[in-house]
């Protein structure tokens, strides 16, 4: 049951700027159980989106590894690549950006499919796309619409069956509810966790918001400017977070409670440091009220505190 | 019902973008218009011979009104007007079209390679582009003919050359908000080659404002080679086209104005009708405006 379906290694993902090196993605360690969503949460920036298109190998990994069912994919080439894609997709953050204007919902939910040529009787194909839209919740009638005909929750929807088209095992969703109303959020996440159980698929689920990702996930991994400063299961890391960043970001959750009105919030101090050429050590220590003179010299690795429970900090048993 | 959707389907984009044309009542004028010159263009010979009647000197008929001699009478060599008009517009749209159509290729190179190169490639291009433009079109296009001389296909290179830079900004200006937009991107995710984004996406998108572009551009090529004829440096006597037919009827304006008038009306009419047609292009051609 908790069989690991995808893993990744040290990978790391540096842009060239022409400040410096950019450290996107640094020495990330995440494990993707079957069937469970691994929820990555941090602020703009942090460096959550590029793991997600790295591992899909939208964007080269600079090292590392990323290990599909025990194989490494990321030294693939372009042939090898395109036939991981069948198993690995993605949803994205804007629906409204990443359906092509002029194409019809039926021709955006089976471009995958004549891409792939997984099926090639037309009739099958008109099918398939049927059941996908019925699986997601979008009225057959739709099928001749343009993606600007339909609300924003809709388009989501097309979203969702264009990435089911492969019949994938793994999901990177990016934001997927961040750019539409609340009320219609829930229903987007709902039907995520519905194909999830129907599906057993996978989802990497990134994330800025702690309630959405509190609801639909597993396991939490939190990102600080490319590193991975604390990893737990979901309900671990609510109750008992032990770096101090995963500590700010939690009382940073809005309650909607007047009694918690007086409460004081842990609330950081400075800007975040830019992620070209950081200092060694911890990347959090030029905002941490804890930090001590250890924290700024060697790398801080990510140790394993309580079972299940990882946290990159190396004050994490005095705090 | 059922059938009429499978019969959407297989009809395709192009009649989804007659129909939304065929509403728009300005756009149809225009290409009722186009077409009946396109035609005459092409008839040319059977509305008038060109040895026989557009270039034959009758001097004993010289100067009728209309009506009096062929529909659009005579002029001062006692030449058909009519038969001139018919084998002008065979030049003028062949200047036109054929302009429009070395601008868009080299253009379009440009600009597409700029955009979806970018850097220092895009800056230098680009800056190239802003000084040709910076020099008036009709100058570049009159010093170009003094340099290559006269005849239709240097007048069509002339025009051509002043018009790169504005193809070759709508191009990249295209590629560049395409190339960055999410659905790339979606379509890289589900394996698509660069042929496939090319095919399917880019140029879709792209070729909206592009064909406006051209259908504006030919009405505009139209202009300035019938004022390059004009001054003299396009197309010679005695080959008819309006430019030089407007020119050679300056001195008989008052005695025969519909020397003026009718060469004047063709052309005006002509650059009208690619307006109209370029402007309900751009409509039909996104389906966001639909209905």
């Amino acid at each position: 049951m908790n069989e690991i379906l995808l893993e990744t290694r040290q990978l790391k993902k540096y842009f060239q700027t022409p400040r410096g090196l950019l450290h996107a993605v640094d020495d990330v360690n995440l494990q993707f159980r079957r069937g469970k969503t691994l929820g990555v949460v941090g602020e703009s920036g942090c460096g959550k989106s590029t793991l997600g298109r790295t591992i899909l190998k939208l964007l080269e990994p600079t090292s590392g590894e990323i290990l599909y069912k025990g194989t490494d994919i990321a030294g693939y080439g372009r042939r090898d690549t395109k036939r991981m894609r069948q198993h690995m997709q993605m949803i994205f953050q804007d629906p409204y950006a990443s359906l092509d204007p002029r194409m019809t919902v039926r021709e955006i939910i089976s471009e995958p499919i004549y891409i792939n040529k997984t099926m090639t009787d037309r009739r099958e194909i008109e099918k398939k796309v049927g059941q996908l839209m019925e699986t997601v919740g979008l009225a057959a009638r739709l099928s001749n619409a343009y993606p600007h005909e339909l609300d924003g929750g809709r388009r989501q929807r097309i979203g969702i069956a264009k990435a089911l088209a492969l019949e994938p095992e793994f999901i990177v969703c990016d934001e997927p509810v961040s750019a539409l109303d609340v009320s219609i959020q829930a229903q987007i996440l709902n039907l995520m966790l519905d194909l999830q159980e129907e599906l057993g698929l996978t989802y990497m689920f990134v994330t800025h918001d702690l309630s959405v990702v509190k609801m639909i996930s597993d396991e939490i991994a939190v990102m600080y400017l490319g590193k991975c400063v604390e990893r737990a299961p979901s309900q671990e890391l609510f109750s008992h977070p032990y770096h101090p960043y995963t500590k700010a970001l939690l009382s940073a959750i809005p309650v909607p409670d007047l009694s918690c009105r007086g409460k004081k919030r842990e609330v950081l101090k400075g800007e975040v440091v830019s992620p070209i050429d950081p200092a060694p050590g911890c990347r959090f220590a030029l905002r941490c009220r804890h930090c001590t003179e250890r924290c700024t010299q060697g790398p801080v690795e990510l140790l394993e505190v309580a079972p299940g429970h990882m946290a990159a900090c190396c004050r994490w048993s005095e705090l | 019902m059922k059938r009429d959707r499978q019969q959407g389907l297989k009809q395709g984009k192009f009649s989804a973008v007659w129909r939304r044309m065929k509403k728009n009542r300005t756009a149809m004028a225009g290409l009722v218009i186009l077409i009946i010159i396109i035609l005459m263009a092409i008839f040319a010979d059977l509305i008038g011979d060109y040895n026989e009647v557009a270039t034959k000197m009758d001097i004993a008929n010289r100067l009728m009104a209309p009506m009096k001699k062929g529909l659009f009478g005579t002029d001062h060599y006692g030449r058909d007007v009519l038969a001139r008009i018919a084998h002008g517009a065979r030049v003028s749209l062949i200047i036109g079209f054929g302009a429009v159509l070395v601008s868009l290729v080299f253009g379009g190179a440009i600009g597409a390679t700029a955009g979806f190169y970018g850097g220092r490639y895009d800056n230098i291009v680009m800056r190239c582009m802003d000084i040709i433009m910076a020099i008036p079109s009709t100058i570049l296009a009159l010093a170009v003919v003094a340099a290559l001389g006269g005849g239709i296909f240097n007048l069509m290179i002339a025009i051509a050359v002043a018009d790169i830079p504005n193809y070759a900004r709508v191009v990249r200006s295209s590629v560049l908000t395409i190339r960055n937009a999410d659905y790339i991107e979606a379509a890289n995710a589900v394996g698509a080659g660069t042929a496939h984004v090319l095919a399917r996406h880019i140029i879709p998108n792209v070729l909206g404002p592009i064909i406006v572009q051209c259908t504006l551009g030919i009405g505009s090529s139209i202009l300035n080679a019938a004022g390059l004829s004009y001054i003299g440096l396009g197309v010679q006597a005695p080959r008819p086209e309006w430019g030089n037919m407007l020119s050679e009827a300056r001195e008989f304006i008052q005695s025969a104005p519909h020397l003026i008038i009718i060469p004047g009306i063709f052309l005006a009419l002509t650059v009208l009708a690619l307006n109209l047609l370029g402007d309900g292009l751009r409509d039909a051609l996104d389906p966001r405006l639909k209905d």
